[in-house]
């Protein structure tokens, strides 16, 4: 009787592995800008979304190439950057203090910027959409022709501010906190009335939805906060 | 009929003739070309890799191998084609066009930026018109990781260097004292004659000194195969402190060295050398400011094995921050 339940069990599992390989998930495309490594971000989505086939990525370059070369059929992004991809419906939004936006500062060192001479100074981004998009967005953003000094990493922003290389860095006051929190430097944040778009989720074929859904749903609180959310609607 | 013909046809010479006037001009403004000059190493090509995503489709980008045995000539061959910019990868692409500049100074030679050398304050004054960026990661950036790793406070770093390097260590100390660390310093003299013993005695002085962690300089007179087995090791392998290197291959378990290494982020470092191409793009290829750039993008690595052989306390929370984090004796 045992062996034939472990038979019974045996055959359930080799089906259950033959339809998922028969029938692979949706492709998931992942960029969110962190401190944490990379793999780390991927595993974590992974675990959290068994039935997709999720790939991170951390370089913006790197994902608008995949996305270019190779559809994907979703996309778990910052909203500017799912805003750009014409061919993507947002369907799912994470929120943070009731609001799928957040509020970003100019931090600088010892000395707050002065908004009026914006125009002559160098500001650093994490670059999300390449060097021409992510210029005119940060110059649209800020309303003024200024100077925009990409990285490819979250991480680089406070060397930038150290050696000098740019005057302020445009980052939201989460990253603004992570900044003064890891550094002994006076970092200053100037306020800005701006607010950013949080990660959100979007589909190529909105009627895959309810996939998508339960994917960022069952992710931990640990991952949310990783994404810089609290909880998705 | 006949002369409105003749005026024309003359009139149509006349433009033809001011088109072949202009057309190399636009072509030139056009085509602009960065040439890349660069030794045959892995290295190299991540860092041109970074180069190629930045500036492919904003710019031609000539590729050329600069070996020991690679003739002036060819290199002046290169530059005689009117690019806009050379970049320079690696010690031997900028000293050998360093020499071509020594011997044929008649040459105008366009602005260029020099990556991936080692110590590049002592490449750059040596080229007109140029500029650079480190390929040593400062010490304050790898004080800042190590601080967001390492449970005791991470204030003294204790360093042994040649006396050639201090103008290197007075920046790194002028950056530290920002974040509020310092750097208690050893000197050895440039060529000395008896390195081995005279590394021991300065290592035995940091341990005196109470530092709370160890810089080991990648300085090719100091890291001997020699010093590596009858110093270094030996005298660190128990070390309570964490043992910063430079370079990947001496955090290791094997060696038994290193306990966190921060290096370049090669490709970092490509996109990095493609912005100050970008710049010179937008000022005309005008080099406006010489200053030698510090490197902006790192990775990361940690040995937990040694840390753990060592007793030294982390947070184990923070470890995700590295880039690898090495668990095994492999």
């Amino acid at each position: 009787m045992k062996v034939a339940n472990c038979l019974n069990l045996l055959c359930m599992a080799l089906l259950l592995a033959h339809q998922a390989l028969a029938e692979p998930g949706l492709r998931l495309l992942v960029f969110v800008p962190t401190e944490v490594r990379i793999s780390v971000v991927e595993d974590q989505i992974q675990s959290a979304c068994p039935t997709l086939a999720v790939t991170a990525f951390g370089r913006a370059k790197d994902f608008h190439k995949m996305i270019e070369t190779e559809p994907p059929d979703a996309l778990l992004s910052l909203l500017p950057v799912i805003e750009r991809q014409a061919a993507f419906r947002t369907v799912v939004r994470g929120i943070h203090d009731d609001s799928d936006e957040e509020p970003y500062v100019l931090a600088s060192i010892d000395q707050p910027v002065d908004l009026a001479e914006l125009h002559t100074k160098t500001v650093g981004v994490v670059d999300l959409l390449g060097r021409k998009p992510m210029t005119e967005y940060i110059v649209g953003l800020l309303q003024t022709q200024l100077k925009v000094k990409r990285v490819t990493k979250q991480e680089d922003l406070l060397p930038l501010l150290t050696f000098g290389a740019a005057d302020a860095v445009f980052v939201s006051r989460r990253t603004y906190e992570s900044i003064k929190q890891k550094s002994n430097q006076n970092v200053i944040a100037t306020p800005l009335n701006i607010n950013v778009g949080l990660v959100a989720a979007a589909l190529a074929d909105p009627g895959q939805k309810a996939a998508l859904i339960q994917c960022v749903q069952s992710m931990s609180d640990s991952l949310n906060e990783l994404l810089g959310v609290q909880a998705w609607r | 009929m006949a002369i409105r013909g003749a005026s024309l046809r003359s009139t149509m010479w006349i433009l033809l003739f001011l088109a072949a006037l202009f057309a190399p001009v636009a072509v030139t403004a056009q085509e602009a070309s960065l040439l890349v000059l660069k030794g045959k190493n892995a290295i190299f090509d991540e860092i041109t890799k970074g180069i190629h995503d930045e500036l492919d489709g904003e710019i031609a980008i000539e590729e050329m191998l600069v070996e020991d045995d690679t003739k002036v000539e060819r290199v002046k061959a290169a530059v005689q084609r009117r690019p806009a910019a050379i970049l320079l990868v690696g010690n031997k692409a900028a000293y050998k066009y360093a020499r071509l500049q020594k011997e044929q100074p008649d040459i105008a030679y366009p602005p260029s930026v020099v990556v991936a050398a080692l110590f590049v304050e002592k490449v750059v004054p040596q080229l007109v018109n140029a500029t650079g960026v480190r390929f040593e990661i400062p010490l304050v950036t790898s004080v800042v990781t190590m601080r967001q790793v390492f449970v005791e406070p991470v204030t003294r770093i204790g360093v042994i260097h040649r006396e050639w390097m201090r103008p290197n260590i007075a920046e790194n100390r002028k950056f530290l004292a920002a974040e509020g660390a310092e750097i208690v310093a050893h000197v050895m003299p440039d060529d000395p004659k008896n390195m081995a013993r005279l590394l021991k005695k300065a290592l035995n002085h940091l341990a005196a000194d109470k530092v709370d962690a160890i810089w080991v300089v990648t300085d090719n007179a100091l890291l001997t195969s020699k010093t590596l087995n009858s110093v270094w090791v030996p005298k660190l392998k128990r070390s309570r402190v964490p043992v910063l290197v430079g370079v990947e291959a001496l955090a290791e378990s094997q060696l038994g060295l290193g306990s966190v290494a921060v290096t370049p982020d090669l490709y970092g470092l490509g996109v990095q050398a493609s912005s100050i191409i970008f710049d010179l793009m937008d000022n005309d290829w005008e080099l406006e400011d010489t200053a030698i750039q510090q490197p902006i993008a790192v990775k990361k690595v940690l040995n937990k094995l040694l840390l753990d052989r060592r007793d030294i306390d982390y947070r184990d929370e923070n470890l995700l921050v590295f880039d690898r984090v090495i668990k095994s004796r492999k």
